[in-house]
């Protein structure tokens, strides 16, 4: 042969078998340990699996490194050609793997691989198994898989969109770069998305901006804005001195606008829920003042509110605040055609709802006093729902019209107990409230709009926001709180309360009720979402998703 | 008509239950101990990037999609045919297949002296990703390293952590960088003329003292003498190519021929990481690495960053149902929302999981449950971990003797307040580890057949015994040989109540069978109970016509 011809061969694997009469199942007759290798000079067989072409050399090194066992693991039973090939006619690959240290001989020295990894099997077949298999009791199973094939594809279909959501916000380091837009000088400022869905009130969407520590001394600006369905929009701002004037007193300045185009009113009282007189009851409508039916009717509200004042920090964890706030209201009808809800002058006399022709424009001056220790009793618990501590407050705040036509003259107080009781290691906690709120005037010197409410997300859940107002209100919460990981809490609640016309007409009957399920979220520092459902004893529900992250 | 086939398949289903032994017949050759998975890969394989939330929706995903599919717990593949791990690029059996001396253990995988030997460093640039500060290196003679710090206020936490689980890993047989503790001072730092800063989206600039300073006052200071104390982990050799995927194969390494969450070598981890308490897993620390040896290249499997483990991560972040149950774990979330919190879980029985001794983390004994671990992510082969792996990841654990431990911590050069917990605390979890999962099978193993005149001779060691886990006259041995296709041969034997934990049989001889193969069951009975059964696979070397163990089904 002169160098540089090409010699072929044929390499075979020669399958043992115990039988071939049948066609199927051709691996349980196997017998792989009586397999051999048959290698013969020219190219046989119409369809080689693998071609190799191999230098003369390369083959002869191969032989001498004795690697000829591992071309027989990669053959797997393969017919194989080869040019330029010169090794031994036949290789066993028995032969081969009985060449491989025994069990108790194999590591008795160092940690170093020695050249006899040539002469060892591939993974696949360091079990030696020939027969039997394993896993093959798991065949039962094919009829609850079949079965639960729909769920997986489901699995599958929900969780696509969230893989592709994921990978862009790995593969473009999103976090960074919503962080970049919505936190900035470091975390002190940020621009929030805010969303609040409840029943009755529709959607409402915004977002909120604040700085924390706008020149070095915790000078903070805050401001919102929302705009919702039922045509409501609120925008509002704040500004406190922080730490620049005095680490004690801090100089406080809001203003806001809020437009209400869809504000409910049921009349002033405890009563339940009436149906809209029918047409024959002909013009008459009902004096609010005199009579307490209640009838779901709506009005449009427009408040500004420009607020200054101050706020002591007296110790820790005690604060009082003093403020003068100038507020103006006006209200009107929904237009026909507008909203399919009933307008509030169509049922309710107009001249009695105080206010409500000519508007309201008033100062406010009051003040407060709020203990607060509320606080985790370990850091893996978040600290958007404390363990432990009071709340307390006591509120004053003396209104008085600075138009003629407004008759405001009253002071409104209210008293908060909030007491949080650790029952188990920080995050099984009992939460107890007790609200207590009135107006000082007579009906007719208190706008209707003033006038302490109950009903919607925090006071009395069950009833929708502004269900009950009267000249006093109370409710009580029993919360209890626990948890469900590291990012979410349950909470089952029990709130009850009324409202009364005067000291005098405090009784137990007639006690409105409200309770259910809700669940938490948040991060290990701030709160995330809120979401409950709660039904009251009259039979309405309420629910509530409220998205306000790092809000308090 | 109907009584014959009724009949016949009575008798079938007879003859099915008429033998007790596996169907599982092997070889007739030497135990494999070594597998080639060192196959040349002539092109390295593409890197495998991370990327941390989508991993955890996938991780979520296969989690739900696996427990619909009813996959089960398929026995693991990359086993020879005792059910151990060959050495492989995976795994090389150290611990108890040959002597590991002390000083061994000490220095780890790495012979030469730690890089502070070697000073002055140059400081060439900041370390990207991960939440803890370090810095890239080269010591004097030119070896590339990563510097990494503790956390501040919390000396030697991070990085003895990460050297007790590195030196332990290593002795157990998985392949791990190089790691040191090192000790250094200022002005043993030199900046790179080309030293430079790079952030998350690969920006760079030139790095300055500043930066230089800046990474160093992240970490924990330095102590009274001006030293800084970090974990100097050498460069692997060769090209990385990302870590392995949890699941599935590297499709472009010829070599990776088993899917990974079928690998023991790593559904096995499920236990090594329980004992270490080590819970933070996921691709990014595992790393492969595409490498030259000699004339031929192919793909070494790496485990990284143990600063973590040992409850580290549980007290850092803070956690303590670190370990007990996923980040999101929806068995746990729904046990919650279902019984309104009135069910106490497991991590809150512990009083105070905080030893209150510096440098050590959240790390118990009294409550650690070695049969209830959980990675903080859903890890694919832990979720296919057997009570076959757990043996033989506990075996392995179990071989490691209480002062190779304290070799282990002694290198992570902790205070002695801490070395002597540390120690103490691991050697506690190992034998909570061992006392489980070797009793979840036949805790029967290193079987031994010697020729004995005309018969052989079959021993094995029991290691509930051995390791004084159960006194040794609480179990019998009944033992039953078959040949192959499953029938007795007539031999029995009982071995009563023993007087250590190595048991022998006397008088087998090959079977009528193809090369004398024949199957010895070993059922071991408690006063109590009777336990899982062993399979012992014999046949007759065809050369000298004595029996060898071919191989171990274990029920």
């Amino acid at each position: 042969m002169d160098e540089g011809d090409a010699i072929a061969y044929t390499m075979t694997r020669v399958t043992e078998h115990r039988n071939v009469a049948y066609l199927f199942g051709d691996d349980r007759r196997r017998e792989p340990e009586g397999d051999t290798l048959a290698i013969c000079r020219r190219d046989t067989g119409s369809y080689p699996d693998l071609m190799w072409s191999i230098l003369a050399v390369r083959a002869a090194r191969m032989h001498a490194l004795k690697l000829w066992p591992r071309v027989v693991g990669l053959a797997l039973g393969l017919s194989v050609s080869a040019t330029a090939l010169a090794a031994d006619p036949v290789v066993d690959p028995e032969e081969s793997a009985q060449e491989q240290p025994a069990a108790d001989e194999a590591f008795t020295g160092a940690d170093v691989r020695s050249d006899s990894t040539d002469a060892t099997p591939n993974p696949r077949e360091a079990g030696g198994v020939v027969e039997g298999d394993p896993g093959a009791h798991r065949a039962v199973l094919w009829a609850p898989r079949a079965v639960l094939y729909v769920p997986r594809l489901a699995v599958r279909a929900v969780a696509m969109p969230l893989r592709g959501f994921a990978f862009l916000y790995d593969r473009y380091q999103l976090p960074t770069k919503f962080a970049n837009i919505f936190f900035m000088d470091d975390g002190k400022a940020a621009i929030l998305p805010l969303a609040n869905i409840e029943t009755g009130n529709g959607g409402q969407y915004g977002a909120r901006m604040f700085h924390k520590d706008l020149f070095g001394k915790r000078e903070r600006i805050s401001g919102r804005v929302l705009f919702g369905t039922l045509d409501q929009r609120f925008v509002g701002f704040k500004a406190s001195s922080g730490d620049r004037l005095s680490s004690i007193v801090a100089v406080t300045a809001a203003a806001s606008y809020w437009q209400a185009r869809s504000h409910r009113f049921f009349g002033i009282g405890n009563n339940d829920v009436a149906e809209l007189p029918s047409a024959d009851r002909g013009a008459e409508t009902i004096d609010p003042l005199a009579d307490a039916t209640a009838i779901d009717t709506r009005f449009k509200a427009d408040t500004y509110e420009y607020r200054g004042g101050l706020r002591f920090k007296v110790a820790r964890g005690l604060s009082l605040n003093l403020w003068t706030t100038l507020a103006y209201r006006s209200f009107t009808n929904l237009r026909r055609g507008e909203s399919s809800s009933v307008n509030t002058t169509s049922v309710y006399e107009r001249d009695s709802l105080v206010g409500y022709r000519n508007g309201l424009a008033a100062s406010q001056t009051g003040l407060r006093l709020t203990f607060n220790n509320f606080r985790r009793v370990a850091p893996w618990i978040s600290a958007a729902t404390p363990s432990t501590g009071w709340k307390l407050l006591g509120e004053a705040e003396y209104t008085d019209g600075i138009r003629p036509t407004d008759p405001s003259q009253f002071v409104t107080y209210k008293f908060d107990v909030q007491r949080l009781i650790n029952l188990y290691r920080g995050d099984r906690v009992l939460h107890l409230r007790l609200h207590w709120e009135g107006v000082t005037g007579p009906l007719r010197r208190v706008p209707f709009v003033r006038l302490p409410q109950l009903g919607g997300p925090v006071q009395l859940r069950g009833y929708p926001r502004f269900r009950f107002r009267d000249r006093l209100a109370t409710f009580s919460v029993v919360e209890y709180r626990y948890p469900i990981g590291e990012v979410a809490t349950g909470y089952l609640f029990f709130d009850s309360g009324r409202t009364f016309r005067s000291y005098s007409d405090i009784k137990f009957q007639k006690w409105r009720v409200g309770g259910g399920p809700g669940l938490i979220f948040h991060t290990r520092q701030d709160f995330l979402a809120r979401i409950f459902v709660a039904f009251a004893n009259d039979g309405s529900v309420f629910f509530n998703l409220n998205f306000d992250p790092l809000s308090t | 008509m109907t009584w014959r086939i009724f009949s016949f398949v009575l008798l079938a289903l007879s003859a099915c239950a008429s033998s007790p032994v596996s169907k599982i017949r092997f070889a007739n050759r030497p135990v494999a101990w070594e597998v080639n998975d060192r196959s040349d890969v002539p092109v390295a394989p593409r890197n495998r990037p991370f990327l941390m939330n989508a991993y955890r929706v996938e991780s979520v995903e296969g989690h739900i999609e696996g427990t619909l599919a009813l996959h089960g717990k398929p026995r693991a593949q990359d086993i020879n045919a005792l059910g151990e791990v060959p050495n492989s690029t995976w795994f090389t059996n150290r611990v108890g297949v040959r002597e590991v001396s002390l000083a061994e253990v000490r220095r780890g995988p790495e012979a030469n002296e730690p890089a502070d030997a070697y000073l002055p460093w140059t400081i060439t640039a900041t370390k990207v990703g991960g939440l803890a500060p370090g810095l890239l290196f080269k010591d004097a003679r030119g070896e590339k390293y990563i510097l990494k710090f503790d956390r501040p206020q919390q000396p030697g936490l991070d990085t003895g952590a990460d050297i007790v689980c590195q030196r332990l890993l290593h002795l157990l047989g998985y392949n791990v960088p190089s790691n040191d503790v090192v000790t250094f001072r200022r002005e043993d730092l030199r900046l790179a003329e080309d030293a430079e800063v790079k952030d998350l989206f690969g920006n760079t600039r030139a790095m300055t003292a500043e930066d230089l300073d800046a990474t160093l006052a992240r970490g924990n200071p330095p102590d009274a003498e001006g030293k800084f104390r970090g974990l100097a982990s050498k460069y692997l050799s060769g090209k990385p190519i990302g870590g392995y995927a949890r699941a599935g194969i590297r499709d472009d390494d010829p070599n990776d021929a088993i899917d990974h969450e079928h690998r023991r070598s790593i559904r096995g981890q499920k236990i090594i990481f329980a004992w270490l308490g080590h819970t933070d897993i996921k691709q990014d620390n595992t790393l492969d690495m595409w490498i030259e040896d000699r004339d031929t290249h192919y793909v070494k499997l790496y485990l990284l960053d143990f600063g973590n483990a040992l409850g580290v991560w549980a007290m850092s972040n803070p956690i303590p149902w670190s370990g007990f149950k996923h980040s999101v774990d929806f068995s746990y979330g729904a046990a919650s929302v279902f019984t309104l919190g009135l069910w106490v879980r497991p991590w809150e029985r512990i009083p105070d999981a905080a030893s209150g001794i510096e440098g050590v983390g959240w790390f118990e004994s009294e409550l650690y449950d070695p049969a209830n671990f959980k990675s903080n992510q859903y890890y694919p082969p832990f979720t296919f971990t057997d009570r076959f792996d757990g043996f033989w990841a506990a075996k392995i654990i179990m071989r490691i003797t209480p002062e190779q431990i304290d070799a282990a911590v002694r290198a992570a050069a902790y205070n002695k307040e801490a070395h002597a917990y540390l120690t103490r605390t691991l050697i506690e979890r190992q034998h909570k580890t061992g006392k489980y999962w070797l009793s979840q099978v036949a805790p029967l193993d290193e079987f031994v057949v010697r020729q004995n005149g005309d018969s052989h001779e079959l021993c094995f060691d029991d290691l509930m015994v051995r390791y004084g886990f159960e006194p040794e006259s609480a179990v019998t041995y009944w033992a039953i040989a078959y040949d192959r296709a499953g029938r007795e041969t007539g031999w029995k034997a009982q071995r009563g109540k023993h007087a250590g934990h190595q048991i022998c049989y006397l008088g087998l001889t090959p079977s009528r069978s193809k090369d004398g193969y024949m199957v010895v069951r070993i059922a071991p009975q408690s006063d109590t109970e009777t336990l899982p059964g062993v399979e012992v696979h014999l046949a007759a070397r065809r050369e000298t016509g004595a029996l060898q163990i071919v191989g171990l089904v274990r029920e």
